[in-house]
């Protein structure tokens, strides 16, 4: 993967600590390699009316939007330094400078994405086809995976591999999560869940509740968290961060979960 | 062309007479005048204009040598300047106009080179209209429009009006009002008989339903004069600038709110505008500082009548992102002639760790901080990590100068203090005995310690 190779080039090209090390009683020891890189945090892109992805720069309080890059990108997924996009006939690997480095033939329409929040893995739903796919820089794995006829609402890539999902069957919703190899692992029903709704890496749901948002975690308790309109698409941004587009088109906020301290900030518009 | 001047020529005056008709102008037709055009009833003080042609009808040129009317009250409006050939076929306008002073029957001799025709006009009584100028009275003409100045949207302005019957018999005046911010006539009933000497007053009322010049038309029966008014904007009551929270840090978000000091007695827009001033001299400015809703440092606010505060794009409040960049910014409200400011100092601080995250490979340790240095002068960094019963691992706190990748690093950015930063550490020995990290990090402003984080597998 890009990240690993980079700091592998980094070990290799400077001297490991001296030995002034000293083992400590776990039988660990740590060196710094004395070097640091630096680049500008990230949270996630938005895809602009004209088809491109503008990465949205920076952190709350200090956001900004990139460029534009890509063209005629209908749906995008965008980890920290990558991002994962669906054009009419591909599905594309671009790196942080929003450039292609791999494509690969896709049918037709829309996908969901589900990003893996600490490695530049994505999980990939083509509802189309109902095909689900493990895209890396290199590589896009088949999944074995099948929802037998339901409709896929959000699509998540848990830190073991498992693919957790959201579905509507017979007018109702239901949380799925899937082991690797395709086996469902978990399915229960979400009986007060309304869309848009998002599901977290973690198995946390979110979803609209009026003018506001409905955080369910893994273990079941809930909180609201009021916002100035009513949400109309929810898109997980790292571990912590949703970003949510307002109804009526009042704009998109990037919504930050902190244990007793929630954070709201405004996105700037993509606009052209 | 030659054969039929010598034609002309040799025929003489005859010829000449022969071939210049004239003609009263009625829209896109002409009338054919034979010897007399009567003008009609006309009342005394008012003015009739009649539109004429004068056309060469033969089939050489002709020299237009005269135009003139001779009678009391007539007189002729033309632009051209004379003499003028008229070429065959050509034809030229002009008009006469009468306006009589006292009442009776009229004429005139209207003279087209040399011939004549009689023009007729009878004369009725009217009514002579006077506009009130203060302890004074003037008496209006068709020509010179009255003013209705600088009245104020929402308020009325008034002018007085008196009519008056000079003649020695009876009359009846008709007057009315035309123009949409116009009113009248108050205080009279129309029409109404005036006797002779008598006199009646009015008033017209200018009630400007929005800023800028409007026109409107008194008529007194055959007479209009012209109404003229500009309306003002009323000013606006005085904008304050709200922030919430008042004072701000680097990296928070500000809600403005533009309040009115009382409602808004009018409609209108307004903007608020933010500049931003850095702390200190090596400091560039910040982009990511701005209004968040459009990435911005302008934004437009609504003011409607009625209400009493600012409206951004329907919405009562905008967004301002505070960047990351130490400084001045300075908020400013423009509205009507009001300018008001508010100012959020945003002091230097030490770096501000968003987020710190750790995770363990099969023979390293990755370090990832994000966050932001609001002065740019990153120094140090030191990682301490630490085992499972909280001891500090040998080779105990490791520091790192990163002022140079951090001063490059900045120096490549355009927003403002923000970075993410990563570390690698390889480890011997057992990578999970290494259960947490604490970073360490030093700017101009002093020393920032995170919390201890635990490590991820």
């Amino acid at each position: 993967m890009r990240r690993c190779t980079a700091l592998a080039v980094v070990w290799a090209a400077l001297p490991l600590a001296d030995g002034a090390v000293k083992k400590s009683p776990a039988q660990a020891e740590a060196y710094a390699t004395g070097g640091v890189r630096l680049a500008t945090p990230r949270a996630g892109c938005l895809l602009d009316r004209t088809g491109r992805i503008r990465w949205v720069l920076g952190l709350p309080g200090s956001f900004l939007l990139s460029a534009p890059s890509g063209s005629g990108v209908l749906a995008a997924g965008c980890g920290e330094g990558f991002a994962v996009v669906k054009t009419a006939d591909s599905l594309e690997w671009l790196d942080a400078a929003g450039q292609p480095v791999r494509s690969w033939p896709a049918p037709p329409g829309q996908a969901l994405f589900g990003l893996a929040a600490d490695r530049a893995e994505a999980v990939v739903y083509l509802p189309e086809t109902g095909q689900w796919f493990l895209a890396t820089e290199g590589h896009l794995r088949p999944l074995p995976v099948t929802l037998g006829g339901a409709e896929a609402l959000a699509v998540a890539l848990g830190g073991d591999g498992s693919v957790a999902a959201v579905v509507r069957r017979l007018g109702r919703l239901w949380a799925v999560r899937f082991a690797p190899d395709g086996y469902i692992r978990e399915e229960r029903e979400l009986a007060e869940a309304v869309a848009p709704i998002l599901i977290r890496e973690d198995g946390a749901l979110v979803w609209g509740d009026g003018e506001g948002i409905v955080i369910e975690a893994g273990s079941g308790a809930r909180r609201r968290v009021a916002l100035p309109a009513a949400p109309a698409e929810l898109a997980a941004t790292g571990e912590r961060g949703i970003r949510v587009r307002l109804a009526t088109g009042q704009g998109q906020l990037f919504v930050r979960l902190d244990e007793g301290r929630d954070e709201i900030c405004r996105l700037p518009e993509a606009g052209q | 062309m030659t054969g039929r001047a010598l034609a002309c020529l040799l025929a003489g005056p005859l010829c000449v007479l022969a071939q210049l008709r004239l003609y009263v102008r009625e829209g896109s037709a002409e009338r054919l005048i034979a010897g007399t055009c009567d003008l009609g009833k006309v009342e005394t003080g008012a003015r009739r204009e009649l539109g004429l042609r004068v056309r060469n009808s033969g089939l050489a040129a002709v020299r237009l040598e005269a135009l003139s009317v001779a009678g009391v009250g007539f007189a002729v409006l033309s632009n051209v300047q004379l003499p003028r050939a008229l070429e065959a076929g050509a034809a030229l306008d002009f008009a006469v106009w009468f306006q009589p002073r006292a009442p009776g029957d009229y004429s005139a001799v209207l003279s087209v080179n040399t011939q004549s025709f009689l023009l007729r006009a009878v004369a009725a009584p009217g009514p002579v209209v006077w506009l009130e100028q203060g302890d004074r009275r003037e008496a209006l003409d068709s020509e010179t429009p009255v003013g209705f100045s600088g009245v104020e949207q929402g308020t009325a302005g008034r002018r007085r009006f008196w009519i008056e019957n000079p003649h020695s018999v009876g009359l009846e005046a008709a007057v009315s009002v035309q123009g949409a911010s116009f009113r009248g006539p108050v205080g009279l009933a129309s029409p109404v008989a005036l006797g002779p000497g008598e006199s009646a007053t009015f008033e017209v009322v200018f009630e400007p339903s929005q800023a800028g010049a409007q026109t409107g038309l008194l008529e007194v029966n055959q007479r209009a004069f012209r109404l003229q008014g500009t309306g003002v904007a009323p000013p606006f009551p005085r904008p304050s600038i709200l922030l919430d929270p008042p004072e701000a840090a680097s990296g928070r978000n500000v809600r403005i709110v533009i309040r009115l000091e009382s409602t808004a007695r009018a409609g209108g827009s307004g903007e608020a505008r933010i500049s931003f001033e850095p702390a200190l001299p090596h400091l560039p400015d910040d982009p990511a500082i701005g209004f968040s809703a459009g990435a911005s440092r302008r934004a437009a606010f609504a003011v409607a009548a009625g209400q009493d505060i600012g409206l951004f794009n329907q919405l009562q409040e905008i967004g301002l992102q505070t960047g990351t960049t130490a400084g001045r910014i300075t908020i400013t409200a423009l509205l009507g002639e009001h300018r008001e400011q508010a100012i959020l100092d945003i002091r230097p601080l030490t770096v501000v760790i968003d987020s710190l995250k750790a995770t363990r490979g099969s023979f390293n340790l990755e370090v990832s901080v994000s966050g932001f240095d609001n002065t740019r002068s990153v120094g140090q960094v030191a990682f301490s990590f630490f085992d499972t019963a909280g001891q500090i691992l040998a080779p105990g706190r490791i520091a790192i100068d990163a002022a140079g990748e951090f001063r490059r690093y900045f120096e490549s950015s355009s927003l403002g203090g923000v970075f993410a930063l990563r570390a690698g550490f390889p480890v011997t020995g057992e990578v999970s005995a290494v259960a947490a990290v604490e970073v360490e990090i030093t700017n101009s402003a002093g020393v920032t310690r995170s919390e201890r984080v635990a490590l991820r597998p």
